[in-house]
């Protein structure tokens, strides 16, 4: 698995690549609470090149999201598609979880989140 | 013929022959030919004179000479486009100087080459001394022997005009001792072969010494502790200490972004940019700027090694653009830099620097090349470290995987209780030192049981924990008093809020009565039961709407009654079953669970377990099993 972050104004997008699984998901924490560590408050976080989602993998998407949410700061998952989509909603998570169609779709979303 | 002539002239010859071999011996620079050229000439000229005895020859030989001189010193200063207009003039003036030998035309020209050779010498002088050390590579030779060059060019010119080449004391000791100008050039490099031989053995030395004392300091800190960021700064304080520098710093590019962070630092390194007024105000405010400020790679000079992985070496910052904020009289002031990519990996992952930050103070090229020494042996520390490390996180993760797996075999049920009117069978083979299914039996009444399958997310011992947290409330709260989705609406109470989110877990749950044949079921996002009619020979998917467990603390379950007939399968399975894969990257998947199933539904459930179980294992094949798999079995008799 990758991570790679760019900035869409005030709003990263956290690109991962690859599979995301046991032993690599937590990577996905730290960077966030990292992140958090330095004042950004939005993020958008980019399925569109994960080949393999696992149970762990659902996991750290759960704990980013609940860290985020417990802290007010806005979280959307963009390009859930193929087996990824399939094992989110095989866990009952596709309407827990915030999700977008795509990048652009999620960063206006946040956006209109902001402005109100 | 006259040998008296040429004897005088045989003695120095020799010896700028010997002395060229000497020279050639240890190194060859290309000026090295003109010398030999030039001696050339000259042997070619006396010796012509001895046979000959024609003195006309001498005047263009010197121009010839003279001409050699002036080429051997473009080998150091290199060529100009005057110098072909010089070489023309100067054919031209042997081409009038020849035909005039065999037609006369002009009887003072031997005269007029004389003035023409004082002329070409004059430049030759003119030309060595505009040479300094700045603007020529290697120019120690022409510093150390342009002033006696060309005084002894002159005299030699000067003396020929005044009393022509045929005087007795100009062949006998002039032209002789003529010899002796290229004869010092030779000396001159000699010396100079020998001060650099000096040199060069004594910078490997230092360079060694420096290193081994690096790698001894370097040792120390790694046996201590494994601890990058300590590694970094002993690194830091033996590269600034071993050339001689004010400060340094080491930068590495960030595991996420495409920017630099200051790893460690050693005395006060200015940022290398812009720096905001209120972090100039002192020393202490300058280095917290400096250490907090990342920097995009590209950017500065330290972002610019690591983009290119080149070695950048700043003699001067006075004479750098890109060094521009750094030379003012402040305290961002900066006289030289060296700056070293690290390259872990085949990649450059960070950068080394050291700075000179006192008025008139350089690096020059030897600290350049020792910087590069410990550059080198850093990089590939850093590389042995985060290796070291993930060798020693894989390890400790895979031990805890063992004791994880432990924890869980012991937490199954031994065996399934024995019923009068429905058969129980299971398979589980847990994955290799991953741990995370659990599935349990409950008798609640004499006709009532309750079937747990659960799957908690995330292994190691977390994992192994919140299975232990699951199983206790299971057992606590089971009873015929209670229906399927309180149950799990119980235990969602329990665990919600007190496990980490990553091993938030799914089960299902189902209770079921064997002498009215009902099953009573509820979901909590495991995946679905499977259920078999022997009437209709057909399997169906059987759902609840809920979350998983320990997600929302008021998630609601809901659940599902329903009878079954004699000969009905129930079937629960882990995603271990399903997501089973051969060696061509196929799934077993729910087509091959039902298609079993209905094949070979009318075999006891211990045996159609065992049918399945052999189907899947010839299925997957020699593939690697990824996840645990766990299938039971209900038949309703």
């Amino acid at each position: 698995m990758e991570i790679k972050l760019r900035r869409a104004g005030t709003i990263y997008v956290i690109d991962i690549t690859g599979e995301m699984d046991l032993y690599n998901a937590f990577k996905l924490k730290d960077i966030v609470l990292k992140m958090i560590g330095r004042q950004i408050k939005e993020y958008v976080i980019n399925l569109e090149n994960v080949e393999y989602l696992d149970s762990s993998g659902i996991g750290a998407l759960l704990s980013v999201h609940a860290e985020l949410k417990k802290r007010g700061m806005a979280l959307v998952i963009a390009n859930v598609k193929g087996s990824v989509k399939r094992v989110i909603e095989l866990t009952k998570l596709n309407g827990y979880l915030p999700i977008a169609a795509d990048v652009n779709e999620a960063v206006s979303r946040i956006r209109g989140m902001t402005s109100q | 013929m006259n040998v008296g002539l040429f004897l005088p002239k045989v003695v120095p010859a020799l010896f700028c022959i010997v002395m060229f071999a000497a020279v050639r011996r240890v190194s060859s620079v290309p000026a090295l030919r003109f010398v030999a050229v030039i001696v050339a000439v000259m042997l070619a000229r006396d010796v012509l004179h001895a046979f000959t005895g024609v003195i006309s020859y001498f005047p263009l030989a010197d121009l010839v000479i003279i001409t050699l001189y002036v080429f051997w010193l473009r080998a150091y200063t290199g060529r100009t486009r005057f110098d072909v207009f010089y070489l023309a003039l100067n054919a031209l003036a042997c081409a009038a100087g020849a035909v005039n030998i065999f037609i006369p035309f002009f009887s003072q020209i031997e005269f007029f080459l004389g003035i023409w050779l004082l002329v070409n010498v004059a430049y030759f002088a003119v030309l060595t001394g505009l040479v300094s050390s700045i603007d020529t590579e290697k120019a120690d030779i022409v510093l150390r022997s342009r002033a006696v060059v060309s005084a002894a060019l002159f005299i030699v010119s000067i003396v020929t005009l005044l009393y022509g080449y045929d005087h007795p004391l100009v062949q006998t000791l002039l032209l002789p001792a003529s010899y002796l100008i290229p004869g010092w050039l030779l000396l001159n490099y000699n010396a100079l072969q020998h001060a650099e031989g000096a040199q060069t053995i004594q910078f490997y030395s230092s360079n060694l010494d420096a290193t081994y004392g690096f790698m001894e300091n370097l040792g120390n800190a790694i046996t201590a502790k494994i601890d990058l960021s300590r590694v970094l700064e002993m690194i830091i304080t033996s590269a600034v200490r071993n050339i001689g520098g004010d400060a340094g710093s080491i930068l590495m590019v960030d595991e996420y972004e495409d920017i630099l962070r200051v790893k460690a630092t050693y005395g006060i390194y200015p940022p290398l940019g812009p720096v905001p007024d209120l972090a100039r105000v002192t020393p202490a405010s300058l280095k917290k700027y400096f250490a907090e400020t990342a920097i995009p790679i590209g950017q500065t000079v330290l972002g610019e090694t690591v983009q290119s992985g080149k070695p950048n070496l700043i003699h001067d910052a006075r004479q750098d653009e890109r060094m521009r904020h750094n030379t003012a009289d402040d305290i961002l002031f900066v006289s030289s830099l060296a700056a070293i990519p690290l390259v872990v990996r085949n990649r450059a992952l960070g950068v080394l620097s050291v700075l000179k930050r006192a008025e008139n103070q350089y690096f020059d090229e030897r600290d350049f090349q020792h910087l590069t020494t410990l550059a080198e042996y850093a990089s590939i520390t850093i590389d042995n470290l985060y290796t070291y490390t993930e060798v020693l996180e894989k390890r400790e993760f895979e031990r805890e995987l063992d004791i994880a797996a432990q924890i869980q075999r012991k937490l199954l049920p031994d065996r399934l209780p024995d019923l009068e009117r429905a058969e129980l069978a299971v398979y589980n083979m847990p994955a290799k030192g991953v741990s995370g299914d659990y599935y349990d039996v409950f008798r609640l009444d004499d006709d009532t049981i309750g079937v747990a399958i659960c799957d908690v997310a995330g292994k190691g011992i977390p994992a192994a924990m919140v299975m232990v947290m699951i199983r206790s409330i299971l057992h606590l709260i089971v009873s015929s008093q209670r229906d399927a989705a309180t149950t799990l609406n119980w235990i969602n109470r329990g665990i919600t809020g007190r496990i980490e989110l990553d091993h938030y877990a799914t089960i299902a749950f189902l209770i079921y009565d064997q002498k009215k044949r009902e099953v009573l079921y509820s979901n909590a996002a495991h995946l679905p039961l499977l259920v078999h009619r022997q009437g209709t020979g057909t399997t169906f998917k059987l759902d609840t709407e809920g979350l998983p467990i320990g997600i929302e603390q008021d998630a609601r379950y809901e659940q599902k009654r329903f009878s079954v007939e004699p000969g009905d399968v129930l079937i629960l399975c882990t995603d271990g079953i399903l997501e089973a894969m051969n060696t061509s990257g196929q799934q077993y998947g729910l087509g091959g669970l039902k298609r079993m199933v209905e094949k070979h539904a009318a075999l006891p459930a211990a045996d159609l377990v065992e049918a399945i179980r052999g189907d899947l294992v010839r299925f997957v094949g020699t593939a690697r099993q990824q996840d645990d798999q766990t299938l039971l079995l209900l038949k309703a008799l």
